[in-house]
């Protein structure tokens, strides 16, 4: 055998040659596991070797990748007992074709260089030489496909968590998507959690490929029942399709599947003489299972969700409404009472409108932007809001949430923190406004300062009325191409911001300008003369 | 908007509308594709029909119209014009949908005709400004905020602020209407009377989806009848009034303190002071658009549907060419 020749994955035995995650498949392979067929590219081959070796791949790959190929890395330190190298290195979809291909595996064999990889290495105290060969198999189809993290004694898996998606597990391992989570602790199952999931990503047919965004494409679920799905967009080899309606309730995988899975983990931890085990695995339409990489277990197996969108102790939108509001979730139509609480919801019609009114503490919507009626509806009546928050589905009802409306997150708390209600302190200030309230507010200010109205539109002037029950008004002009209305009793003040006419019995010009809310917040404050 | 594909950005309505009829579908893709046109009085077209419900728009069109778009924003007087051509528009739209209300009342089919194709040809214009809520330049708009009141923080908390509508949205609209008419009970106005008012003037807007196919529960009035006879036993609708009223004077007030905040911290600098009375003439527009845009929707599928039904045509296969088309050769 020659340095550069292509080894079958099934004779991949000597992992400082194939790498650790192809060395691992072969145990599976002679142990009689599922695992998908493959060739691998050894540790050390040139880049110029390649060519050669991308012809032979294409040539075996003719009858068997018509969804094209995926190269793997397999790095010498890869799937370690202490070290998995879990996503430090690349894998890539690619069409099953010459300059492609040739890209994908030359992508892989430098990923071995990537900083983030060698601080990983570093952190581990790895010093293995950074080896690495690349896995080329061809992709697979898959109907459902995800992790599997076990804790095997005496022949069972005594804790286990899988978690599934439809379609390729790449979003799921790169935390872009939330599985469906099946967990177990001994003989005790935990109750499932649904996966989070809008889109699922396939490898793809050349025709399916040149389809654009918005076109239809088959999607396969179990037992071979075939639907459309939406593409929204296809790259490398993959598309995105958008998850069919029919299926948002449909569970990724059954309880049956889910055992099949636990057995071939305790078959596949037995091959690898290990006792904790993760497995990456995948069905296909025909109920068939597939081992795709199998390594020690080297993190701590939580029975909680790990990966997903979720922030990081809580849930994040699109900020719709500024402030911050905290109470129990509730929905309309729960019996339960809308004042105080924090209300989930979708799209809102005028049927909410009532419901608004009780005054929630904020309002959290499933849909929409910060112009949506929804978001619209909630700043009229001042209720902070946050939209497009797709999981609030699974928030559940009585459950302490805080929803802030500046940063668009919502998160879980333990009890309702108070809200400020002191207004904040004038303490000779002048308050800029565009009109003068009806009420004057006796709030410590200095004086009042309307703010002139651009060119074209009637200047706002101070009334001796005004002025008796307002105290002291001025007007503040910030517009260069605004003529200075003639005000008797008033003087001109020539400002760096503009020009201000102050009253001849006015005192002394105060030094400092604030805009103030409704709720006594200064806004903004900045000196007259800066 | 799907991401770009092969240069190439498609925005698919028949994915995010999937209910909607092809009038539905046609209102959205005719008055995406002519935005430039009716905003930016920029013949591009922005992007072609694939087949109903779906448009794709060339990676370079796109961007060169969003840029021209971004600049158009920022210039206040523009901004105040393009304010003021949509109210026309909408006013537009309104006039000639009373005409048709009235001439299919009148069993006039020839004037109800000539009205919807008035109605239509207005409306897409209004449907034109609504439709580039997303396109606004939002993010540009908020590093301008958060340089000038020099928070990000508050740069959004600014921008949200600005984005609430000059007239009452949609939503609370209706629901004031129905609190008056309830109100209006308790004095002494006849039920019917009230329902009929209610049912005429909010009717469409009450229930899931649209009435481009079915009639909306509340478009018949003696539903609307049944809901105000409940909402005036047993609830305070005057004092629910005062409350909703309060809360948008203060929504207002909110609305104008930022407004006042945002210039006073641009004031000084001129470009500054104009790009922020720019967006904030722009956050108006924009919310104004999208609320106003959908009391008319509702109002013109509800009678373009009751058209169909007066002149035997199928509302779920009726298409925009098919009612602009009304209005030619009479």
């Amino acid at each position: 055998m020659t340095p550069n020749a292509l080894l079958a994955l099934d004779q991949a035995h000597d992992g400082s040659r194939a790498g650790g995650k192809a060395a691992a498949l072969a145990r599976l392979i002679r142990k009689g596991l599922p695992v998908p067929e493959g060739l691998v590219v050894p540790v050390g081959t040139p880049e110029n070797a390649v060519p050669a070796l991308v012809d032979r791949i294409l040539a075996w790959a003719e009858q068997r990748a018509p969804y094209g190929l995926i190269a793997r890395s397999s790095a010498v330190a890869e799937d370690g007992a202490s070290a998995s190298f879990a996503g430090m290195y690349t894998s890539r979809f690619t069409p099953a074709r010459p300059f492609p291909l040739r890209t994908a595996i030359t992508a892989v064999q430098s990923s071995t260089l990537e900083p983030t990889a060698q601080a990983y290495a570093r952190l581990h105290g790895v010093t293995a030489a950074p080896g690495m060969a690349v896995v080329i198999q061809p992709a697979l189809r898959p109907t459902a496909a995800g992790v599997l993290a076990a804790e095997v004694l005496a022949g069972r898996c005594v804790r286990w968590r899988i978690e599934a998606v439809r379609g390729l597990a790449e979003p799921l391992v790169n935390g872009t998507q939330a599985g469906e989570v099946h967990a177990g602790l001994r003989h005790t199952t935990h109750p499932v959690q649904p996966a989070e999931q809008r889109v699922i990503l396939l490898p793809a047919t050349p025709d399916e490929l040149r389809l654009p965004p918005g076109e239809w494409a088959p999607v396969a679920g179990f037992h071979r029942d075939e639907t459309l799905a939406k593409i929204k967009t296809s790259q490398e080899g993959v598309l995105h399709l958008y998850t069919p309606a029919s299926w948002a309730a449909v569970p990724v995988l059954s309880e049956e599947r889910c055992q099949v899975l636990l057995d071939r983990a305790v078959a596949a931890a037995a091959a690898l003489s290990i006792e904790r085990i993760d497995v990456e695995w995948a069905f296909t339409a025909d109920g068939t299972l597939h081992l795709v990489q199998a390594r020690p277990l080297t993190r701590a197996l939580h029975e909680g969700r790990a990966t997903g969108r979720h922030c990081e102790d809580g849930w994040s939108g699109i900020p719709a409404v500024a402030g911050t509001g905290a109470g129990p979730a509730v929905r309309i139509g729960d019996g339960t009472a809308l004042t105080g609480a924090v209300l989930i919801c979708g799209a809102l019609g005028p049927e909410a409108a009532g419901a608004l009114l009780e005054q929630p503490a904020a309002v959290v919507s499933t849909t929409g932007g910060p112009l949506s009626h929804t978001a619209i509806i909630a700043r009229e009546l001042g209720i902070p809001c946050v939209t497009n928050v797709k999981a609030a589905t699974e928030i559940p009802a009585g459950h302490l949430i805080e929803v802030n409306g500046t940063e668009g997150t919502v998160r879980p708390v333990a009890g309702i923190p108070e809200q400020r209600t002191e207004r904040d302190r004038l303490d000779g200030e002048a308050v800029v406004v565009q009109h003068l309230p009806a009420i004057a507010p006796r709030d410590g200010r200095a004086a009042t300062l309307l703010l002139h109205s651009p060119s074209g539109q009637r200047p706002v002037l101070p009334t001796p009325t005004a002025s008796a029950e307002h105290g002291t008004v001025g007007v503040l002009i910030v517009d260069e191409d605004v003529a200075t209305p003639e005000l008797p009793g008033f003087q001109v003040v020539r400002l760096k911001l503009g020009r201000l006419l102050w009253p001849m019995d006015g005192g002394d010009v105060p030094d400092t300008i604030v805009a103030v809310d409704p709720n006594g917040r200064i806004l903004h404050r900045r000196g007259l003369h800066d | 908007m799907e991401p770009v594909w092969n240069g190439m950005l498609t925005c698919d309505y028949e994915r995010s509308r999937p209910a909607s009829t092809l009038l539905e579908w046609d209102l959205y893709t005719t008055s995406l594709i002519a935005w430039p046109r009716v905003l930016l009085e920029d013949p591009t077209p922005y992007g072609r029909l694939r087949r109903p419900g779906i448009v794709d728009i060339d990676e370079p069109v796109h961007h060169r119209l969003l840029a021209a778009l971004e600049k158009f924003l920022s210039d206040p007087d523009r901004v105040r014009d393009l304010a003021d051509r949509t109210a026309l528009h909408r006013e537009q739209t309104a006039h000639a949908l009373d005409q048709a209300e009235q001439a299919l009342a009148d069993r006039d089919l020839k004037a109800a005709d000539e009205a919807i194709a008035r109605g239509t040809a207005a409306f897409l214009k209004v449907m034109s400004a609504h439709i580039v809520n997303w396109l606004l330049p939002e993010q540009p708009w908020e590093d301008l905020l958060s340089q000038v009141l020099s928070s990000r923080a508050r740069a959004r908390d600014c921008i949200l602020a600005l984005a609430t509508p000059n007239r009452t949205g949609h939503l609370l609209q209706a629901h004031r209407l129905l609190l008056e008419a309830a109100a209006s009970i308790r004095d002494g106005r006849p039920l019917a009377l009230a329902a009929a008012d209610v049912s005429a003037r909010a009717g469409t807007l009450y229930g899931a989806g649209s009435p481009a196919a079915a009639a909306m529960p509340l478009e018949d009035p003696d539903r609307a009848a049944d809901l105000l006879r409940t909402l005036s036993a047993s609830a305070d609708p005057e004092s629910e009034l005062v409350s909703l009223t309060g809360s948008l004077d203060r929504s207002a007030a909110v609305r104008a303190a930022w407004d006042t905040g945002a210039l006073l911290a641009a004031s000084g600098h001129p470009a500054q002071l104009a790009a922020v009375r720019a967006l904030s003439a722009a956050l108006a527009w924009a919310a104004d658009s999208e609320e106003r845009r959908k009391e008319l929707r509702h109002r013109y599928l509800s009678l373009v549907r009751r058209w169909c039904t007066a002149s035997e045509h199928d509302a779920t296969r009726v298409t925009t060419p098919d009612l602009l088309a009304l209005g030619e050769g009479r």
